[in-house]
């Protein structure tokens, strides 16, 4: 068989093809072109919106840390509260610089590599924000008693925020474990890849290397 | 992502191209979903489309433009879909029934499910390369299409003429 002979039933085909879809194209309601125009546009909003946020909350932890420069915990909490309020920005930052890149009219390697890169930016988001979730609870623990009762906390109960931080790195480990067992299980992981619909680490990754390796010359 | 509201002269303009071109559409749609999602994906492709259409140089040809958008539509279905559904659903049983090659008697029907089964374990991005090929386009037009060289559409597009030669001595093709 070889490629050239394909052509003669690809032509065959599409003219199969051509007789038994009735769906006229010219029919296509206005609310589903008006939903395709702006699907990336909610997402896009939201970015300036996460940068407000993130801006607050590292001006309102900096003003913490700097007020507690006398007790260490409270400091480091209100610089670690600092430093994720940061990542906020960074991260909508880099999502927006991504999704403005997205233009399906380029050349479709192009836009497919943008895409995968976006893919995979949202997946190790997700997954550092849950480590960030866990690993900030002493922090807010220490920061949200300083705040709402103006007491320290490691000075009353030091062991409440020592046991806080050792069940959050407990969970974070775990989730490392589970992440690791889930690389080496097949099983595990086409369940995973099934759960995010296509959107797994290993799924964005084995999409770019298929852009770069058809790239290549 | 232009939003900006579109005058009833360009939605003429628009249809009357979509029309002119709708084969490409439903070419891509066919070579990239199930048969239960055909229709969808081709009515997504012409949304993207109609959603693209304010920023379409008109010096440009549509065809080119069609298919970058037809094509990035296409292969974002289908990577969306999962790898396990990928695995166990492929897209050639639903539009013939699936059956033992080795079991069957050769007949008419042959050749168009071998060129299926044969698209269906291409990666997205050769799906898209062999599509072209068989379409007839230009080394020039394929080459601007997936934004690669012409060197490389050449040697990609002889590397698929061998990987049809073994396809069709592994399925028993004459």
């Amino acid at each position: 068989m070889e490629l050239d002979e394909l052509k003669q039933q690809w032509r065959e085909l599409d003219r199969k093809l051509d007789r038994s879809i009735a769906l006229n194209l010219r029919l296509l309601t206005e609310k589903r072109t008006r939903r395709a125009k702006l699907r990336l546009v909610p997402m896009l909003l939201l970015q300036p919106l996460q940068i407000i946020i993130g801006l607050a909350l590292a001006i309102f932890f900096a003003r913490f840390w700097v007020a507690n420069l006398n007790s260490w915990p409270l400091m480091i909490g209100g610089m670690f509260l600092h430093a994720l309020s940061v990542g906020l920005i960074i991260d909508a930052v880099m999502r927006t610089l991504l999704i403005v890149r997205i233009e399906y009219s380029a050349p479709v390697v192009k836009s497919q590599r943008h895409l995968a890169l976006l893919r995979r930016w949202e997946i190790r988001s997700f997954k550092w924000s849950w480590v960030a979730i866990w690993l900030s609870l002493p922090a807010l623990l220490l920061v949200g008693v300083k705040l709402l009762t103006t007491l320290n906390l490691w000075i009353l109960a030091p062991n409440a925020v020592l046991y806080t931080a050792i069940g959050a790195l407990v969970a974070v480990g775990l989730s490392y474990l589970f992440d690791l067992w889930a690389r080496h299980s097949p099983r595990l992981n086409a369940a995973m890849d099934s759960m995010y619909v296509g959107y797994s680490i290993a799924g964005a990754k084995a999409a770019l290397n298929e852009i770069e390796e058809f790239a290549r010359e | 992502m232009n939003v900006v509201a579109i005058s009833d002269a360009s939605r003429v303009q628009f249809s009357s191209l979509l029309e002119e071109h709708r084969r490409m559409v439903f070419k891509v749609a066919n070579t990239y979903a199930r048969a239960a999602d055909r229709e969808d994906l081709a009515q997504e492709i012409a949304a993207h489309l109609w959603g693209a259409f304010p920023d379409y140089d008109s010096s440009r040809p549509f065809s080119t433009w069609l298919y970058r958008i037809a094509l990035n539509v296409g292969i974002s279905h289908l990577r969306s879909r999962s790898a396990r559904e990928r695995q166990t659903v492929p897209l050639e049983l639903e539009l013939h029934e699936a059956a033992d090659p080795q079991a069957r008697e050769p007949d008419a029907d042959e050749a168009p499910r071998l060129l299926e089964q044969f698209i269906t374990q291409l990666d997205a991005l050769n799906r898209a390369l062999l599509l072209l090929y068989l379409d007839e386009r230009s080394y020039r037009e394929i080459a601007e299409i997936l934004g690669i060289s012409e060197t490389n559409v050449s040697t990609k597009i002889n590397r698929l003429k061998e990987r049809v030669r073994r396809f069709g001595e592994t399925h028993g093709a004459r």
